[in-house]
């Protein structure tokens, strides 16, 4: 194999897969990737084993063939190079020679069997999607998502793609156990693309925040689909697959609490601003600040053992209720707020220890649920 | 063969030999000559900066096997040995506790069991009932609390105590040692050895030196005298490497090591050298600190043979994440961090770290998050593993914290009434009272018996 590439084309590539690369150590050649000269260019490919990525790149390939090697080597090398263009071969014993002006390296690779084989996919049951709308519906959502919970299936995102009449409406939902969002948009999909029938899968928070890097990257729009356990999304030469995470979602609809007249309308701004001062003087880890709800102000209050208390008012308008106090980790609303962009936002909240409501000003199809903490 | 670099090599550490040595001598010379000059760092003893200061060092004699012996009358004036299951000789593992009667056959703790067994097949071989153990433990701590606030526990059958505080109340440091003594003695029939000094380091010589029941003061001002004729090993973190090299240039004793100047010692052993001079002269200013609130909490198995059946692995799993939750529930605390060790039987020692989003301390959830742990150790089909451990970490005492709700309903009350009805039955009946069906043996499962493990030979 032998080809010649920009440096520039090849650092995208290996920037991209990143994230992929398993770090972990679980099995030495998925800190690889697989490199594939075809005759129409460079196929780059790296894989935790539960979500993958391919990549094609321009080159001229001289001679095709395939290798696998270290994929944090090539990018340290890559790195430090400043020629615009390298060439990389491989010897029959699958050394990978690197040569960029006057530099040369040598890095031992590994035969491209060895890497592990991925499932083939093809190009049918795809649907366009907005890039801009699924990513809108990723911010709104992942943060919510759980890390590392006991209860597996919190750990992904949860989607769902529904036919309605001419329509299609795609939700995200992410929670955590305590604190929930739920994102919707309704898309125009070609008739003869769309899907009949509804899904609802769930998938891992890697592969969403893979997706959500790749979206970020440019505006081109993208193809998303799904198969019995897979995850494909396809976006200017990429593809990147994932595998399903299987159980059952737990009923989110359930406890987001049916619109009450009970509701309180704040700045946006003024409320992030206040419990990021405040809960500078709450307790390490929890992070709990109290908020009480008044007639025309929301007062926050936090204190710390060792250290102080805080307090701060936010003028607010609180609309049929009588005042009372909740208390709540400031993080967990503060990663609400800082998904939104309206200028206000309404939380609705029946008692001290009822789920707390939070939608933006006028806007529909995002609604966040935060549960309080017993103080 | 190159032999090069291994010339090399050598003729480098009998140059530095050689060096070390003329600059000792030329020290021993330089202060022949200079008489009664000192150097200013060899000068007049300094003790503790910290005037007026009292330390007790406690440590229990023999601890486990003395509970033991105290438990089970047959045991008592017998050799006993607790640790791992000696199986005849064959057995692998270690000797956790010796008693003195043991200790006679010249056997000590962290001694392969199997060398135990060959100097004392007849002894008393008992396995290791770390719940008891922690349970007087608590007990005798509850002891020193009752004469300072200032209590360091250096495991569970040692601590430092300042007494500094407490002498209005209870009189002179001896009297407060021989109080704990005694109160030791007559509420749990064990002995404990007490040092009394100035500072930690000579507390902890001074307890050691008599053991057991050793009571050994030593008053403010001849810390000197006692320190120096003892030899350089004495001192807490010269282990034999050290000590070696200490021997190597001729230092024997802690008073001889004291002679060399500061700057001589730090050029042979770094920061750590400092450490050790400052050590020789008494200078030893650490303060004790209060028990802190555990850190972690772990369990681990080396297996009798080294094991690459999966059942055996998966089943080993489950106990330690028995274990650990039981202890966490024991203490009140909820693992943040969960922290899996296996060691193959080539003695390569990997581990995987889960921080989890919510801590646990259930046994089924401690075993799924240990499991996914395990899933991440490249195991090689084959590849036997002789030990296998599970440790949590960054410890939540949620009683202290507030609440934070759920959306989907807690898994369960705050305490779940079945893992307390198992833990209660445990305490009171040991481990082996209550198993998941998994952990029982074929043949326990059709006599429906649970086993008894335990290895007591000669008896």
């Amino acid at each position: 194999m032998k080809v010649t590439v920009t440096r520039d084309e090849l650092l995208t590539a290996l920037q991209r897969v990143q994230g992929v690369v398993e770090k972990r150590n679980t099995m030495p050649i998925l800190a690889n990737i697989l490199l594939e000269a075809k005759s129409e260019g460079l196929d780059i490919l790296a894989t935790d084993l539960e979500i993958s990525l391919r990549g094609f790149y321009k080159a001229t390939v001289d001679e095709c063939g395939a290798v696998t090697f270290s994929a944090r080597k090539l990018l340290e090398i890559l790195r430090e190079i400043k020629e615009p263009e390298i060439v990389l071969s491989v010897s029959e014993t699958n050394v990978v020679h690197i040569k960029a002006g006057r530099s040369q390296f040598k890095v031992m690779g590994l035969p491209s069997q060895d890497f592990p084989v991925l499932p083939a996919i093809d190009r049918d049951g795809l649907i366009p999607v907005p890039g801009a709308g699924i990513l809108d519906l990723l911010k709104k959502t992942l943060f919510a998502v759980g890390d590392n919970d006991t209860r597996y299936v919190l750990n992904g995102l949860f989607i769902l793609v529904s036919p309605q009449g001419q329509a299609t409406q795609i939700r995200f939902v992410g929670t955590d156990g305590h604190r929930l969002a739920v994102a919707e948009q309704t898309v125009q999909i070609p008739r003869e693309q769309s899907q009949a029938r509804e899904m609802k899968v769930i998938i891992p928070k890697k592969a969403a925040y893979e997706m959500k890097r790749l979206l970020e990257e440019d505006e081109t729009e993208p193809l998303l689909g799904f198969t019995k356990n897979l995850l494909i999304f396809r976006k200017s030469g990429l593809v990147l697959t994932s595998r399903l995470i299987e159980g059952n979602y737990p009923n989110y609809q359930q406890v987001i609490p049916k619109d009450s007249p009970q509701k309180i309308a704040v700045q946006r701004e003024e409320l992030e601003g206040g419990l990021r001062r405040v809960s500078l003087l709450s307790r390490d880890k929890t992070y709990t600040v109290k908020l009480t709800f008044s007639r025309d102000h929301i007062s926050l209050y936090a204190s710390h053992p060792d250290i102080g208390e805080a307090t701060e008012e936010i003028p607010a308008s609180f609309q049929g209720g009588d005042t009372f106090s909740a208390g709540f980790n400031a993080k967990y609303l503060l990663d609400v707020l800082n998904v939104l962009s309206e200028d206000q936002v309404t939380l609705q909240m029946e008692s001290p220890l009822s789920p707390c409501l939070i939608r933006e000003g006028e806007a529909t199809g995002f609604k966040a649920v935060v549960m309080p903490v017993k103080v | 063969m190159n032999a090069g670099p291994l010339f090399r090599e050598g003729c480098r550490r009998v140059g530095k030999a050689l060096s070390d040595l003329l600059e000792y001598q030329l020290f021993l010379r330089i202060g022949g000559l200079l008489g009664a000059m000192s150097f200013p760092e060899a000068g007049p003893m300094r003790t503790s900066q910290t005037p007026g200061r009292w330390i007790l060092h406690i440590d229990m004699d023999a601890f486990y096997a003395a509970i033991e012996q105290r438990d089970c009358p047959a045991y008592r004036g017998k050799p006993v040995i607790v640790g791992a299951d000696p199986q005849s000789g064959r057995g692998r593992g270690v000797v956790s506790a010796a008693s003195y009667e043991a200790r006679r056959f010249g056997i000590h703790s962290a001694m392969p069991i199997s060398q135990a067994y060959r100097r004392c097949p007849h002894g008393v071989f008992l396995p290791v009932r770390m719940d008891r153990y922690q349970e007087v433990s608590a007990r005798i701590f509850s002891i020193f609390h009752r004469y300072t606030d200032l209590v360091e526990p250096l495991s569970l059958d040692e601590a430092f105590l300042d007494v500094t505080g407490s002498l209005q109340l209870w009189g002179t440091p001896q009297a407060i040692g021989r109080r704990i003594q005694q109160d030791i003695w007559e509420e749990h029939r064990l002995t404990a050895s007490v040092g009394v000094a100035m500072s930690k380091f000579i507390a902890k010589i001074a307890s050691d030196l008599r053991k057991p029941q050793g009571f050994v003061v030593v008053p403010a001002g001849t810390e000197q005298a006692f320190l120096h004729p003892l030899p350089v090993e004495r001192i807490w973190g010269v282990g034999p490497k050290t000590a070696a090299g200490l021997r190597g240039r001729g230092i024997h004793t802690i008073g001889q090591l004291a002679q060399v100047p500061c700057a001589l010692v730090t050029a042979w052993f770094g920061r750590h050298g400092r450490h050790l001079w400052e050590l020789a002269h008494g200078i030893d200013d650490r303060e004790v600190i209060p028990e802190h609130p555990t850190h972690s909490l772990g369990a681990e198995v080396t297996f009798d043979r080294d094991t690459d059946d999966r059942d055996v692995i998966h089943q080993t799993l489950l106990r330690l994440a028995q274990r650990v939750g039981r202890r966490a529930r024991a203490e009140g605390v909820k693992i943040q961090t969960l922290t899996l060790k296996l060691r193959t039987a080539s003695f390569h020692t990997i581990t995987r770290t889960c921080s989890l989003q919510d801590p646990v301390d259930r046994d089924a959830e401690l075993h799924r998050v240990a499991q996914t742990l395990l899933h991440r150790v490249p195991l090689k089909a084959g590849q036997k593993v002789r030990l296998l451990g599970l440790a949590g970490s960054n410890l939540r005492n949620l009683r202290e914290e507030p609440v934070q709700l759920s959306l989907f309903g807690s898994p369960g009350p705050a305490v779940d009434p079945l893992a307390k009805a198992v833990d209660t039955l445990r305490a009171r009946f040991g481990e082996e009272i209550i198993q998941p069906a998994t952990l029982l043996t074929s043949r326990q499962r059709e006599s429906g018996l649970p086993g008894s493990p335990r290895w007591r030979h000669g008896v």
